[in-house]
């Protein structure tokens, strides 16, 4: 099994399949693959389960969870809890993770020199 | 500072915090700070605040001094010979009392800003995030309002006296549609409100001083707590950066100083070669330019405090002293260490360890980058706004000013990718 990194387009170029544990699930367009979360977005085709992830998250944003074939994943289940340290992403092997970064840095720059 | 620009009451603050440093500070407390068995520097804290020399800028009422900016530099200045750790410890009152005492309510002077300046509360700044600390307004630590509270949630990262402080000066989003200077405020929170501390980080230099990530979770904050406007932190920010930045400067300049005057008594004795080493140019020219380099630091903290005093604080003269300052202090005590040799490099002096406290210098209260950034950016605005006709126009002072076409600096860009002409 080839694990790829998780698609960091994937906001724009997956389709919302409907929700799990309170986030958004994605699908892409066509292929089978399964992404969960929006701000905290894991992929569930790559995340070996090995749970690094929970173990540094400051904020208890995962939780673990089994799939239909009783595989153990990352779930997101409180992405509105991050903190945007970004340790997860840091740890995770497979680079399953994906956090989307507020707010824009050219608006906090500007209100730096204003 | 030069005694030739400074009052005789500035003078005398100085002589008396310079005297204090001298007899009231044991070196074993310096010495089991850096060695890493003494956590935050309790009786330091005990000693200064009962000589009534903390906070000196302060109202008499909330057990300040009533001194004005400049006499606080000088201070500063005494005290960062011991270090940048109790520097510090020094300067933290001053840059948290500013963001009190400008914008606090009379009972958050009573109950923060007095116990602060007579030792009874340590305070701490929460500013950097894991996220980052030059990008303040990217501050993602968030406060809602829940009945007569707060809930706050976040954390932040590098806080000196992360361990020893009973309460804390922590900014949070309160507004998540405003732009980002419309959306902070600043928050007074207890450590006994729910403060805990998940990491007291080991560093090069600045130890004993509690640094350490504080993490706040579902903290509840009375809304008394808050200072000044909701979504009103910007100003505190701004008015947190003079103190922050300019005692930044005025430590790094006594520091410096503190290894100088080392090198030069050092070099004033050791021979080589049949004669002192402060005989070969090679050693003497590094003093000259060290001590050159912190008078030039001197004279812009001096002009930053003095703007500070006449009511109009230079955003970019704060910049430009603690840029200044804390590379000077960086180089100076590099090159005392190097007028000293391999002693310097070891404990026998003190050198090596002013070597990595100097080194945070240059990266707290705002890294050098982040001071040229500030200057860079409000000069360009200060000088593209200036009346034209005021000054000479000097770009008329030569034989080709009338070539105007030369003067043409767009382009069609096709121009250049064989399109065109």
């Amino acid at each position: 099994m080839v694990l790829v990194p998780i698609d960091r387009s994937f906001q724009t170029t997956w389709e919302r399949k409907g929700t799990h544990n309170g986030h958004t699930v994605w699908h892409p367009k066509h292929a089978q693959s399964e992404i969960h979360g929006t701000r905290v977005a894991v992929d569930f085709d790559s995340c070996t389960g090995c749970l690094k992830c929970i173990k540094v998250c400051p904020e208890a944003v995962f939780i673990e969870w089994r799939d239909s074939t009783q595989s153990i994943k990352a779930d997101p289940a409180d992405e509105d809890a991050c903190l945007e340290c970004l340790a997860c992403e840091l740890v995770c092997p497979v680079d399953a993770i994906y956090i989307t970064r507020t707010p824009s840095q050219s608006d906090t720059l500007s209100a730096l020199l204003e | 500072m030069f005694d030739v620009l400074l009052t005789d009451k500035e003078k005398s603050i100085r002589d008396e915090v310079r005297a204090f440093v001298r007899d009231q500070i044991n070196p074993e407390l310096l010495i089991r700070m850096d060695g890493n068995e003494q956590e935050y520097p309790y009786e330091f804290v005990k000693a200064v605040t009962k000589a009534n020399l903390i906070g000196l800028r302060f109202p008499p009422q909330f057990k300040g001094r009533g001194l004005n900016w400049v006499a606080e530099m000088l201070a500063i200045e005494e005290v960062g010979v011991l270090g940048i750790a109790l520097g510090c410890a020094y300067s933290l009152p001053s840059i948290v009392g500013e963001a009190i005492d400008k914008f606090g309510t009379e009972e958050q002077k009573r109950s923060y800003l007095a116990p602060t300046l007579t030792g009874e509360k340590i305070c701490a700044e929460g500013l950097t995030e894991p996220r980052g600390g030059s990008d303040f307004f990217g501050t993602i630590t968030s406060a809602v309002p829940e009945g007569d509270h707060f809930l706050v949630n976040g954390e932040k990262r590098f806080v000196a006296g992360g361990i020893g402080a009973d309460y804390f000066l922590v900014y949070a989003k309160t507004n998540l549609d405003a732009p980002p200077h419309k959306s902070l405020s600043a928050f007074l929170i207890d450590r006994d409100m729910g403060v805990e501390v998940d990491e007291h980080y080991s560093l090069m230099g600045c130890r004993g001083m509690g640094a350490a990530r504080i993490v706040l979770k579902d903290v509840e904050v009375p809304k008394e707590n808050l200072i000044g406007q909701l979504d009103g932190a910007t100003d505190i920010f701004n008015a947190m950066m003079v103190p922050e930045r300019l005692t930044s400067a005025a430590g790094a300049i006594g520091l410096g100083r503190a290894a100088l005057e080392l090198a030069i008594r050092y070099a004033a004795r050791r021979e080589a070669f049949g004669k002192t080493i402060s005989r070969y140019e090679g050693v003497s020219f590094k003093i000259a330019d060290c001590a050159t380099a912190l008078d030039a630091a001197r004279g812009l903290v001096y002009r930053a405090a003095r703007l500070a005093d006449n009511g109009t604080p230079s955003r970019k003269a704060v910049s430009q002293a603690k840029l200044f300052a804390t590379e000077a202090c960086y180089q100076t005590v590099s090159e005392s260490m190097q007028i000293l040799g391999g002693i310097g490099y070891t404990d026998v002096y003190p050198i090596e360890r002013l070597f990595r406290d100097a080194r945070l210098a240059t990266i707290w209260t705002g890294s050098s980058e982040i001071m040229r950034l500030i200057i860079q950016s409000d000069l360009f605005k200060e000088v593209l706004n200036e009346p034209r006709g005021e000054k000479r126009d000097v770009e008329l002072d030569t034989p080709g000013a009338e070539k105007t076409v030369e003067k043409v600096f767009k382009a069609d860009p096709d121009q250049y990718r064989g399109k065109k002409g």
